[in-house]
């Protein structure tokens, strides 16, 4: 708590006026790209990473969370006013603010939506201040074993959520640690897959491998199956009784504020799955004067946005603390931090407590900033997503080629975006979840370092060096659970297939 | 056809991986610890192959017995994927050599065509402003260098 009171006193000494207005900036990229349907936050973060090379730390931090924060909430817009969530957090949004804007109360409906999002971003803000430290303070004493373990532990868990396609999970997180060994061995300095290349000897890039996988492929995809044109007809503005729901309804705003953290903070979840729980746990508190759920119903709004907000705060908790990304942006964030030479886990607390702070900072300030911004450009939001399709993806091509090209100026970052984009295309094709790559590539070198260091420090004894570290053993205790359950139904489908069964 | 899909899926993983495992053995160990038997240059990526192997193999098992469920969606437009990752590898062949100014706009143009612009207007127009906007956005912007090419871009600004 104190930690919550000590950073409010002192936002204004922790970002300046650059942070600021990146922060804005990223907020209403963030909001534009998230309404925009097949664009999403995840595009937009993996867009504006290259830019970041110019700027410090937490410069780089407000504007990546700008975008993150903002795409989390744009994806109502679309949501409530063509029927089509920009992004996959916003469909439980739908199921109640578009029927509320066919039924003439659309700026009602988005007013809740943006009252939502900036509550729940608000209050998973304090969570995160609060508890990330605290967390870190106990990871500092984890030596390279139990850090090993928890890396494992953060590719598994992706695995292990996928549900039924959990093999495909832990295929491509591995998949990604592979990518990750590409590059100079860290301990003995030997090549390892360059086949002679000199580029190939400091490893694979992250940018090219974030922009092939998720824009270039995004493209094909739309290539081969456009998106239908939008009727975005209705007027849009911010509407009072939407601002007094704050005051009407306030156990709903923090009760799914509240699951969108608990969500975010484990690894592989999602704001999808936080927003359909969030409307679960919502539904029988319903009011007798409100319409039934799925029909316009305000607390639907409220349930699906306020948690998809928070988990936005949740999932960096595990990453500044621990180094684990919880979701694929926040993999791209730490990513992000990684480029600065910041590296995130408990360390990070005391070797750049300036950049944790200004993190903290940026994330709180832009959960505040996104009521005031989302009202105002509500109204001109709305005009974007007319937008001809073919406009928005060329462009995003044509930013994607660009910004890959101008980080190290090496054609040969191109022929990788390439062969990356063609993987992820076909990656997607056949249902694999990208998700996983970015976090294996990304948790890949801090799992081969602290495994490595664990080698060598039990001098040859591997497993009776882990087995007397306790807290390593419960974790991977946990990660074998992880492991277990899926592949012990996925056996017991082999042993007896249902006739009609298939997997989706 | 989702059973089909991950029994080509799984097979491509599973040549890849054996691939992989073969590039293993290039790696030299001149330099590595005796300590690192099983956490060495080698021993490392062969572990994550070792899983690899054994989770495609498992992704195939299960797709071999598991009912085949059609795709719904129908074939698509894939000669527009193909012409697309054309185009790409011809810009990246060109881009160096002809540079920013002459590449990029081509690139923007034929990507709307192949997105789905009706009129070539339209997607002209697309083409010159925005990569107009892009090249003054990272060349005065952000100060990056773009190729030049045959036609030097501080020669025309």
């Amino acid at each position: 708590m104190l930690e919550v009171i000590d950073t409010i006193s002192r936002l204004p000494d922790l970002i300046g006026i650059v942070q600021l207005g990146l922060l804005i900036l990223g907020l209403a990229l963030g909001i534009v790209i998230g309404a925009l349907p097949g664009v999403g936050p995840l595009l937009g973060v993996v867009m504006a990473i290259p830019f970041t090379f110019y700027m410090e730390p937490v410069s780089a931090m407000a504007l990546l969370m700008g975008i993150y924060q903002g795409g989390s909430y744009g994806g109502a817009l679309s949501a409530t006013v063509i029927g089509i969530p920009g992004t996959p957090m916003a469909a439980a949004t739908l199921l109640d603010a578009h029927p509320m804007a066919l039924g003439g109360k659309a700026s009602y409906a988005v007013t809740l939506a943006t009252v939502a999002s900036s509550v729940g971003g608000v209050l998973s803000a304090l969570v995160l201040i609060a508890v990330a430290p605290a967390l870190a303070t106990i990871a500092i004493s984890f030596g390279p074993a139990e850090t090993a373990a928890f890396a494992l532990l953060g590719l598994t868990t992706i695995g292990a959520l996928s549900g039924s396609s959990a093999i495909k999970g832990w295929l491509m997180g591995f998949l990604g640690l592979l990518i990750a060994t590409v590059g100079l061995d860290p301990v003995s300095g030997m090549s390892r897959f360059t086949f002679g290349s000199v580029y190939l000897d400091s490893g694979i890039a992250l940018i090219p491998l974030l922009v092939g996988l998720f824009s270039i492929s995004e493209i094909l995809r739309q290539i081969e199956r456009p998106i239908r044109a939008h009727d975005a007809t209705a007027a849009v503005s911010a509407s009072l009784v939407g601002l007094k729901s704050l005051i009407s309804r306030p156990v709903g705003f923090v009760r799914s504020a509240l699951i969108g953290v608990f969500v975010g903070i484990l690894p592989g979840i999602g704001g999808v799955t936080a927003s359909f729980l969030s409307y679960r746990a919502a539904m029988p508190f319903r009011r007798s004067s409100d319409p039934p759920f799925r029909s316009g119903n305000p607390d639907g709004v409220i349930a699906s946005e306020a948690a998809n907000s928070a988990v936005t705060g949740g999932a960096l908790i595990p990453m500044l603390a621990l180094a684990i990304p919880g979701d694929p942006i926040v993999a791209v964030l730490m990513g992000g931090l990684v480029i600065q030479g910041v590296q995130p886990g408990a360390a990070m607390f005391t070797r750049f407590p300036e950049v944790v702070d200004g993190i903290f900072a940026v994330f709180l300030l832009g959960a505040v900033f996104l009521l005031p911004l989302g009202l105002l450009f509500v109204r001109g939001l709305v005009r974007l997503l007319r937008l001809p399709q073919w406009g928005i993806m060329s462009v995003v091509l044509m930013v994607s080629v660009v910004g890959t090209y101008a980080v190290q100026r090496q054609i040969e970052d191109l022929w990788l975006l390439i062969l990356f984009g063609v993987a992820g295309y076909l990656l997607r094709k056949g249902d694999f979840p990208l998700a996983p790559v970015v976090i294996g590539f990304v948790l890949g070198p801090i799992f081969e370092k602290n495994y490595r260091r664990t080698g060598l420090i039990s001098q040859g004894d591997l497993v009776g060096y882990v087995v007397d570290r306790p807290i390593a053993m419960a974790v991977l205790g946990v990660t074998a659970v992880f492991v277990l359950v899926p592949v012990v139904r996925s056996l017991m489908i082999l042993i007896s297939p249902a006739p009609n069964h298939s997997e989706r | 056809m989702t059973g089909r899909r991950d029994m080509l899926g799984g097979a491509a993983l599973l040549i890849l991986t054996l691939a992989a495992f073969w590039a293993t053995g290039l790696i030299d160990l001149s330099f590595a610890s005796e300590l690192e038997t099983f956490t060495g240059p080698r021993a490392y990526p062969r572990i994550i192959l070792s899983v690899m192997l054994g989770l495609s193999v498992l992704l195939i098992v299960r797709a071999a017995l598991t009912s085949v469920v059609s795709d719904e969606h129908g074939p698509g437009n894939r000669r527009g994927v193909v012409a697309t990752v054309g185009l790409l590898v011809g810009f990246v062949a060109s881009f160096e050599p002809l540079g920013y100014i002459l590449t990029m706009p081509c690139l923007v143009f034929a990507a709307a065509l192949l997105v789905g612009a009706r009129r070539l207007e339209s997607a002209a127009l697309v083409a010159i402003v925005s990569s107009l906007l892009c090249l003054l956005l990272f060349r005065y912007g952000l100060n990056t260098v773009l190729p030049e090419g045959i036609l030097g871009i501080d020669q025309i600004f």
